[in-house]
Parts: C-alpha cells; structure tokens; sequence
C-alpha cells in the first residue's frame, strides 16, 4: 500500500518534472528563430511531398523525349532531364523517398541504439563489455566501407538501402546512450525506484530512458540529414534505391556528368538535398541549446 | 605510461580478429560469383569450376577462415588479388599513405576554418555573427561532397586554373593533389569542429578564471586564445579524433572524382569486383590505422591535460591496491 | 531577429549564386552548351554530328604512312583503369589503348580491321584451321636484352592456358616448340576468328626476364615492345617512352603500331566529366573513348576535333529463355515488344542523338556482319502492330522484370525500355543492380523477364557461341534457352569454311524471326583531341579499333 503511493508520488512527480521540461525545450526552442525556421522548411517540404501527386503535372517516370534537357519554363518548372522527364515533379517525388530514407533508417538506429545502449549501460560490468566489445569491432571499420559491404550484400532496393544506412549509425547512438545511463543510474530517483522494486524494464525504459534521451534527440535530427546525404554518396557507388525512383542523390549522382552542359539537371535535386539537410542541422542545433542545462541563461 | 600504451596495443589484436571475422563473414554472403567475374562473361562452365577450387571457394566457410586468420596473423600475409595476382600489402603501402595525407590535409583545412568560426559564434553568442557563422559552417555540410567536388574543380581547375584537378603528384609539391580533394572533403569535420569549439568556448567562457583574467585586466584576445581555448581544447581534440576515423575510409567517393588512387577507390572496386582479399584485407588494415589513430589522441588528451595523465597513473595504484585486498 | 533571418537569406543567396555561378560559367566555356538542348530535341544531332567526326578522318585518310620519329610528347586520357601490368591477365580493360605500348603480341589488327603479323613473321594451316605452324622474327629482343625464342611463346601460350584467365586459352589443345623460331599450335575447334584472337592474346615476354621479376611484372615490365614503361601508378596514370635499340625495323611495322611518339602519357580517369575538364584545361591532348554526355560538349567547340565513329558492340535486350518467364515461349509477345520499341527515341534519350540503330543483335563493327542487313527493316517502330502483336499474344498482365547492370547507360536504357513497354500497356519493373551481382545472375532466366547487355566479341561465331549455344552453361544458353534448332545453325557456322555468308544469313533470320533477342541501339564512340596538339593524321588499330596514339601523325 505504502509502496503503491510513493510509487504513484514519484511517477506523478516525474510527469510533472518531463511536462515542465518538455514545455520548457519548445519554449526555448521557439525563442530560436533560425532553429524553427528549420522546422518550418521541414514541414513545407513534407506538406509538398506527401501532395506531390496533386501539385505536380507529370509523374515522375513520365518520359517525353522530345523535350530531353529543356530548360526550365512555364510548362516545365525545373526543366526536363536527359530522358525527358520533368524534374520538378521528380524533386516533389523524391522528397517522400529521400525523406523518408533518412527518417526510417535513423529511427532503426535509435531503436537499435537504445536497446543495446540501455541494457550496457544500466547492467555495466561483463555485459557492458562484451556489447562495447562488438562495437569496437564495428566502429573500427570505416562507416562507408560498411555501408557498402551491407548494400552489396543486401542488393538494391529502398528497404535494403535503409537498412545498409542505419547499420553504421548504431555503435554511436548505442554508445552515446550508454554513457548517459551511467550518469545517470546511481541518481537519487533511480535508487529510490529500485527501493520500490520497481522492474528492471520499467526503470530502464520508463524512468532511465526519458532522461538520457535528449542528446540523443539531437543525433537523430542531425542523423537525417547526414543519412539523406550519406544515400547520395550509395547511389554514385551504383548501389541504392532502383531507378526511375526519383530519390534525390539518385538523381543528382546520375545527372552529374551533366553539370557543365544543363546544370539545371543538377542544381534542383542537389538545392532540394542542401536545403532539407540545412533545415535540418539548423533545428539540430536549436535542440541542441535547448536541452543543453549548461546553456539555459 | 608505457604500460598503457602497451596494454592498449594489445587490445588492437582482439578488435583486429573480429574484425577480420566479420568482413571474411559478410563478403561470404554478398551475391556474385567471383570465378564468374574473373573469367568475364565468356567463360564457360567448366572453367568456372576450376577456378573456383584455385580460389578455394568449394571448402566449407570455418576452413577459409580459419586459413586466412592464420595467414594474416601468423604469417603477416594479406594475399594477393585474384583479379590481378598483385601482392594486397604492397599494393596497401603505396596508397595508405594517400589516403592519410588526404585526411591530415582534410582535418588541418577544416580546423583551420572550423576554430575560428567556433571562436566567433562562441564570442559573439545569439548575436548576428554566432548565426552567420554557424550557418556558414553547415553549408559545406549541406551539399553532397561530389557535388561539392564537382563545383570546386569547375571553379578552382577549369575557370582560375589554380590547382590540379585529379591525379597525385610526388615530393612536397604533390600536396596541391591534395587540396581540393581535401576542401570537398572537410565540409562534415569543419561543421563539427565549429560546433564542438562553440560549446566548449560557451562552457568555459564563463568560469571563474576566465573573469579573474578579464579583471586583471588582460587584453580579450589574450583571454579567449590563451585561457579560454586552451581549456576548451579537449574535446576539440575528441571531435578531431572521431574525424579523422571517419576520414580513413570516407573519402572513397572523393578518391573516385579525384582519380586518387587511395585505400577507398581500391576497396570500392574490390567490392564491385567480389576480390574478396582485397576487401579484408583493405579492412584490416583501415582498422588498424584508425585504432592507432584513436591511441594517439587519447595519448594526445594525456599531453594537452594533466589530470588524465594523473588518471592513468592512479587507476594503475588502484589495482595495484585491488589486487593486494 | 530580422538580422538573423537576413543573415541566412544571404548565407542562402551565396550559396545559390555559388551554384549558379559556376553553371553559368560554363555555359561561356563549354561551347556547345546552350546548343545542346536544342540539338537533341530534334532529334537530328547524328545528321549533325556525323560530318564533323567523318570530315576528321576523310582529311586525314589521305596522308601517308610515316616513319619518321618525332620527338612528340602526348598526353592520353582514358577511362579504364587498371591495377598491375602483368601480362597474365584476364579479358577486363584488354581493349585499353596502353596495352599497345606495353606489350608486343604475336598479331594485331590493322586499321581495316585485318589480322597483320607483328612479332610473329607468319602463321599458316595445314588442316583447316585446327593446326597452325607459327614462325616469329628470329631478331627479337626486351629492353633488358633477352633474346625472344619460341620456348618464350611456347611457355606464354602454357602459363595462359594454366592460369585460365583468358577463356581463349582453354581452346589451345597442345602447344610445342618445333625449332628456334618456331611453334606448332593446336587448338580444340576451328571456329572462325579463335587463331585472329589467340594471336591478339599472346603478350612476347622473356620467360627469364619475368621470372627474374619480384611482381611478376606488376610494376615494372620488360618487354619487346618499342616503348618502355617509364611510370606506372596504379590507377592513376602509366607512362612510356620510345626505346632506342627496338629490334624491328619501322618499315616492317603494321602502321597502326608504328613508335612514332618520343612519349606518351596516360592518364587513368575514370570520372567522365573529370576526362573532359582534364581536356579542357590541357592537361590531356587527347581523350579516347570518352562518355556520349562529355563528349558531346566539344562537337561544334573550335579548339577541340571530334572524331564520331559507331559503336563496337552497341546494347541488346535479350529475352529469358526459362520457363518461368512470360516471354520464353511467346514469340508474338517479344515481337510485340520490339515493334514498340522506338530506335529513334533510345538514340535521342540514351545519347542526345549520337548513337546509330542497329539491324541485328550484333553491331556493324563485328566480323561476319553482313552489309546488306541496313537494308532490311529490322523492327521499325510501329505501336499500332505492337499493340495489336500483344493482344494476339499470351500476355495477360504478368509483370516483366528488366535485368541491367547499374552502371549509367545501361539502368538508363532499362528506364528507357521500361517507358516503352508501359506505353504498350505492360506491366514492368527495372532491376538495375551493380555489376557482380549482375554477372552472378544473368545466366539464370529464372530471374528476369529481359536482360540488357553490351556484347561484342570478335567475330559472330564468338557472339553466338557465348548468347546462343544451349550447351555453353549449366543452365543452357545465357538466358537458359534451349533452342536447339538455333544451334544447328549456329553450329554450321562455327568451322573455318562453314562461316560463309549464307549460314550466316540464316542465323541473321533466325534470331530475328524468333526475336529472342534485339538488337537497340548503338552509341557512337567519341574521341576528343584538341587542335593545339597539331594532330595530323589519327592511325587506328588493334582489338577495338580506337585510335593508337602513339601511331598518329603531328604536324
């Protein structure tokens, strides 16, 4: 009985303390101008994306051979590209393919990351050791060179590039979360958790996680945006999504050799890359200082 | 000291072994026969199989590991390509060192520029320059890094004529090979570093000893190089580490625009070609620099912060005393 | 806070105009650049193209042989690289022009495309084809001094055919030396052109010098040949310079491997636009079979010569022969598919016009290609006959796969194919993987509906024997096909006296009739060197029949 009520003392406590948090990181995130023109830009380009078949004309495999790299004009906004095709309605396309490589493949890293991260840092010792063991192994290779043994081993496809993405991102958010777990672990509320005998599932997952979780939130953003240029470099390799999916480096690594001739064919897909990974760096940074303590005055 | 050093020698033999196991079993399940693209497409059936048991391909998987662990460890023997019959170690000894000028020239132009942004941002906290400076560090960032080449050499080679566009050069002047491969390649560490100089500059700032100093009176210059960034120089040297790794084999796709025949453009093309040998052996020996490369910053911590140096010494007593209770 | 905003619009407006900048720069450099847009619309860029490229080489075909040595340094780019210089080699990258510096062969291919004796003085049969007496010059010698024997050809021949890198090998029954200088050969089939490649295939090394090699040759090389290996960088670059004591008199040379350069530097770029700007800024005279997309900057550009020539082996779809597939066994259903494929339209979208259509599977330049054939409709585009092919056919909304490597032209063209097929209401999908995964599954039917491939060996007999025998692999043909009707008449054709124009001609009927494989469309090879470099005459030669550098004429 006893121990019910100071269990629902400490959760209502801690509900209390997130929410105040919580509300306290958007207030300061939206004093940040330059952080929420980021996610600003981010919403539009998802908006466009997702009504992408609505806005644009054309779909985005549609050939017209007779207007091979016409240049941008009212009927074509962006122009066409070698084939014909309207570029501007191969962006729009390409946002929900691009975006949404980079969102996927980081959510798999962070859902992967925390679980080994959790479980090392919160039990320590042997079990810690032989996790960080294996990522030792794994972060000694080259990311890259991971990246591309995996998509080789895997073969093309959107699925198969997301999960050649996401494998080399793991060892840094499993690592990162770790060593906010042993920050945190011997805190006060943790003991007092423990003295409720509460699960080690809840204490990890309901009272450890949210409070490590921050720095993490902040890879993640900047993860998309390094993930969506990452799958850029995966199709100049020749591995990656399969064509005519108008995935943004797709496009720009095929029109590459195109750049002196009609530049136009890479300046759209390569400004919608900058832009979207700028926006999102920019709303990394304003996360960054907003869950920052250290920076709150 | 030595004995740290020697103790995190030996670490690299079990990072090494795993990773060697692991690149051996992932090249394992990559789709391709590599007898098939020996021979090319005209090859028949029954050459195919005898070229397969030349490259050992029909003994079961444990054996091959087992004989290429022995091979490498015991014999120091990386095997030659099966392409081209050429020995993978030599082969390795001409391009690492390409590979790491590119990243030291890399990591010296992105904290060349990365500091100074970092500095100003740090100084000038949410006024117009911290933005301008930060957005500017990201910009690199923003554009895929063979798009970045792409305009760097129209403008640098073909427009100003300043700097070569491809290939590498020897002696010192062989270091203007260098440059725009390394400008395309810094934008990610140069974002990086002006981040971490930021934050570090922003908690150090306001210390104590930083405001005693001011009070004394001692010019702001002064302040922010001598007391300030000194302090904040750790985990600079953290995010020069990790950059530097992630340069080892990043750079491949710079080293294919570039023709730089480096580590990348060589595994990248042992990839393609399924030459298995390469692959490990290209991997192990990555992983081994970036080991090295990881102890050397860590020794560089020890050298920049006497309080770790103090740590390693104390952490030896402690076992000492450990092993005595 | 409007002073950050601003900061980033202009941090925004740099970056745009950066971008822009640097296309817009290119437009005033590249000169065909506004052009070209325009050029390809029509549609007519081959009609415009072609008299650029052939006017270059009438104005050159005129000029004699010359064996004068100059003292001539070019510099060469080219886009294969390769990664060792040993003379042990399987078939990747044996078509690059260093090879001509590098290595002496028995044979080469003059500019007419005839075999011509170069190290060997001649070659003859005594029974049809199967046994050949070969006699090389007696004054061979390597640039360390070895004096070459036939024991040296004879033990090249053995180590090749040991090694199995080169499948041509595997066709040498027994080879032994039958005097100093000669050698009697015999091989395991007549077919036309096995001799013309075997020839082309044997490097003239010193047995003792390559043993005497700490890489087997894979640095640094000796050999006969005119020019030494003065630098070589794995890919990246590899440079000769004419040796003086060369055994052979210049007058007994095939024009085509004439050492006229004093030096000739290649540069290994493979980075298309990167070969083009290295044109550009001049740090190459002279780009060899360079990309339609770099190549076409320079047609019309008064500082650069463009020589167009057709393709060598040009880009087939070839039709699964398994069971599985929808189009193994439903003739009207791939000739339905042809019809509806539009030749003009791959030449405009594959290669901004450069490029020819093709009258066969195989391209114009393969040996046994019957002239007559332009004359023949192969094929023309007609969506009506198309449409009304396929309701005819067995089709009934089944899914084809496109299978191609994802190297650039070849995931375009499936692209390409794929807009076709869709037009014609068929249902498909494009499988572009990369190229060892292509390599591993492009035998097996099972795993695609049609497959696009650039073949382009020696001679038909040789294209035939690797698409069409049903015997060649384990699975049958290379889309496991068993066809054995074809074969017969694939098989007539494979003897020395059997390769005639008729046989030949039925195969040609054949395969179009059954459609089990089309020929698409043919890219134009590009050559690009610039008028500065004061070439006079291009000498072309050897296995592809690219320009020779080292054999051209400079004013």
């Amino acid at each position: 009985m006893r121990n019910t009520m100071i269990n629902n003392l400490t959760k209502s406590n801690k509900k209390h303390k997130k929410q105040s948090e919580l509300q306290r990181v958007i207030k300061q995130l939206k004093k940040n101008k330059i952080a929420m023109l980021g996610l600003y830009i981010l919403i539009v380009e998802i908006i466009l994306a997702a009504l992408a078949p609505y806005i644009s004309r054309y779909g985005y495999a549609e050939m017209d051979l007779t207007a091979c790299f016409a240049t941008p004009s009212f009927k074509h906004f962006f122009g066409c590209d070698d084939m014909g095709r309207d570029i501007f309605s191969r962006v729009l396309y390409g946002g929900r393919y691009s975006i949404s490589i980079g969102i996927i493949a980081v959510l798999i890293a962070v859902v992967v990351g925390i679980c080994i991260g959790a479980v090392a840092g919160y039990f320590g010792g042997q079990v810690d050791n032989i996790f960080m063991r294996i990522l030792d192994v794994v972060q000694a290779i080259p990311g890259m060179l991971l990246m591309i043994v995996i998509s080789a081993v895997l073969g093309p496809g959107f699925m198969n590039t997301i999960i050649a993405l996401s494998v080399s991102t793991i060892p840094g958010m499993a690592r990162m979360l770790r060593a906010q777990m042993m920050k945190e672990r011997d805190s006060e509320y943790i003991e007092a958790a423990k003295s409720i005998n509460c699960s080690q599932f809840s204490i990890i997952f309901q009272h450890l996680l949210p409070n490590c979780i921050s720095p993490l939130i902040v890879q993640a953003t900047m993860g998309v945006a390094q993930t969506i240029t990452l799958a850029a470099g995966l199709s100049f390799i020749g591995l990656g999504v399969q064509p005519p999916l108008p995935e943004w480096g797709a496009m720009l690594s095929a029109a590459r050799s195109y750049i002196r001739q009609s530049p136009h064919l890479v300046i759209f897909p390569g400004l919608a890359i900058a832009v979207t990974v700028l926006a999102l760096n920019l709303l990394g940074d304003g996360l960054r200082d907003a869950l920052d303590p250290k920076l709150k005055n | 000291m030595l004995r740290y050093i020697v103790k995190r020698l030996l670490w690299m033999i079990p990072i090494i072994l795993g990773v060697t196991i692991l690149v051996f079993t992932m090249m394992i399940f990559c789709p391709g026969d590599p007898a098939e693209i020996i021979l090319g497409s005209t090859a028949m059936e029954a050459d195919l199989a005898a070229k397969r048991v030349e490259l050992g391909l029909d003994k079961p998987y444990l054996i091959r590991l087992a004989t290429y662990i022995s091979d490498v460890f015991f014999h120091f023997d990386l095997g030659v390509s099966w392409i081209t019959n050429v020995d993978i170690m030599s082969t390795i000894a001409d391009r690492m060192p390409r590979t790491l000028i590119l990243a030291v020239v890399t990591l010296v132009i992105a904290f060349g520029l990365g500091i100074p942004l970092g500095i100003t941002a740090a100084t000038h906290q949410n006024k117009w320059q911290d933005h301008v400076s930060m957005v500017l560090a990201l910009i690199g960032v923003a554009i895929p890094n063979f798009w970045l080449a792409l305009l760097l050499i129209i403008l640098f080679s073909v427009k100003l004529g300043w700097l070569p566009a491809m290939g590498v050069g020897t002696g010192l002047a062989g270091i203007q090979y260098y440059i725009l491969p390394a400008l395309a390649n810094c934008a990610g560490a140069l974002a990086n570093s002006a981040r971490q100089t930021r934050s570090a500059m922003l908690d150090v700032i306001r210390a104590d000893y930083i405001t005693t100093a001011r009070s004394k009176g001692v010019a702001e210059r002064q302040v922010i190089i001598k007391h300030a960034l000194k302090n904040a120089l750790l985990p600079i040297i953290t995010t020069m580490g990790i950059s530097f790794g992630r340069m080892l084999g990043g750079a491949m796709i710079i080293e294919t625009i570039f023709s730089l025949p480096g580590m990348g453009s060589y595994i990248i093309g042992a990839v393609n070609n399924r030459d298995y040998p390469i692959v490990q052996g290209g991997s192990i020996m990555l992983a081994i620099a970036f080991s090295i490369a990881m102890l050397l910053i860590d020794l560089l911590y020890a050298a920049v912060d006497p309080r770790i140096k103090a740590q390693y010494a104390s952490s030896k007593k402690r076992k000492k005393v450990k092993a005595v209770a | 806070m409007r002073k950050k905003v601003l900061a980033l619009l202009l941090c925004a407006a740099m970056t745009a105009s950066v971008l822009t900048g640097c296309g817009g720069k290119a437009d005033n450099a590249g000169s065909t650049a506004g052009g070209e847009s325009g050029t390809t619309q029509e549609a007519s860029g081959t009609e415009q193209a072609e008299p650029a490229g052939e006017s270059a080489v009438q104005e050159t075909a005129q000029v004699e042989p010359s064996t004068t040595l100059s003292d001539k340094e070019v510099n060469i780019g080219y886009g294969t690289v390769i990664d060792s210089l040993t003379p042990f080699r399987a078939n990747v990258a044996n078509d690059s022009p260093y090879f001509v510096q590098l290595y002496e062969t028995l044979g080469v291919l003059d500019g007419n495309r005839e075999m011509q004796p170069y190290a060997a003085k001649s070659w003859e049969t005594s029974d049809d084809g199967f046994t050949y007496t070969i006699e090389i010059w007696d004054t061979i010698s390597d640039s360390a001094g070895n004096k070459i024997t036939a024991a040296d050809i004879v033990w090249f021949i053995e180590e090749s055919k040991a090694r199995a890198l080169k499948p041509i090998f595997a066709k040498v029954d027994s080879v032994t030396q039958t005097g100093d200088y000669t050698l009697e050969l015999k091989l395991t089939d007549n077919k036309f052109g096995t001799i013309d490649t075997i020839l082309m295939d044997v490097f003239v090394v010193s047995k003792a010098a390559f043993e005497a090699s700490s890489d087997e040759f894979g640095s640094s090389v000796v050999s006969t040949s005119p020019y030494v290996c003065t630098e070589f960088t794995a890919s990246a670059s590899i440079s000769f310079e004419r040796r003086d004591d060369y055994w052979q008199d210049i007058e007994n040379l095939p024009e085509c491997v004439r050492p006229l350069q004093k030096k000739v530097n290649y540069k290994l770029i493979t980075e298309a636009s990167q070969l083009g700007i290295a044109l550009e800024t001049g740090e190459i005279d002279m780009a060899i079979n360079i990309a339609t997309e770099t190549g076409s900057q320079f047609v019309d550009n008064d500082n650069f010569v463009v020589d167009l020539s057709d393709g060598r082996s040009g880009w087939q779809v070839f039709f699964s022969g398994a069971d599985t597939s929808p189009a193994a066994n439903d003739v009207k259903l791939r000739q339905a598919i042809c019809y509806g494929i539009d030749a003009q339209g791959l030449i405009a979208g594959l290669c901004s016009g450069y490029a020819t259509q093709m009258w066969d599977v195989c391209s114009p330049f393969t040996v046994g290609f019957n002239e007559n054939w332009k004359n023949e409709s192969y094929y023309d585009y007609d969506l009506e006959k198309a449409k009304a092919l396929l309701a005819e056919s067995d089709y009934n909304g089944e899914t084809l796969t496109i299978l191609s490597s994802s190297s650039a032209t070849a995931s375009r063209l499936a692209q390409l194919l794929q807009n076709y097929l869709v037009a014609m209401d068929i249902k498909c999908e494009v499988n572009s993987v990369d190229m060892a995964l292509y390599t591993s599954i492009r035998l097996d039917g099972t795993q695609y509906d049609m497959v696009i491939n650039t073949v382009g060996e020696y001679s038909l007999a040789d294209n035939w024997s690797i698409r069409f025998d049903p015997a060649a692999y384990a699975t049958g043909d290379a889309t496991s096909r068993h066809d054995y009707d074809l074969a017969e008449l694939i098989y007539k054709t494979w003897t020395l006296d059997g390769f005639t124009e008729e046989n030949i001609n039925e195969v040609h009927e054949y395969l179009k009739e059954s459609a089990i494989a089309y020929g698409l469309v043919n890219p134009q090879l590009f050559t690009v060197w610039s008028k500065a470099s004061g070439l006079s005459k291009a000498v072309t030669g050897a296995r592809r029949n690219y320009i020779v550098p080292s054999a051209c004429q400079f004013e």
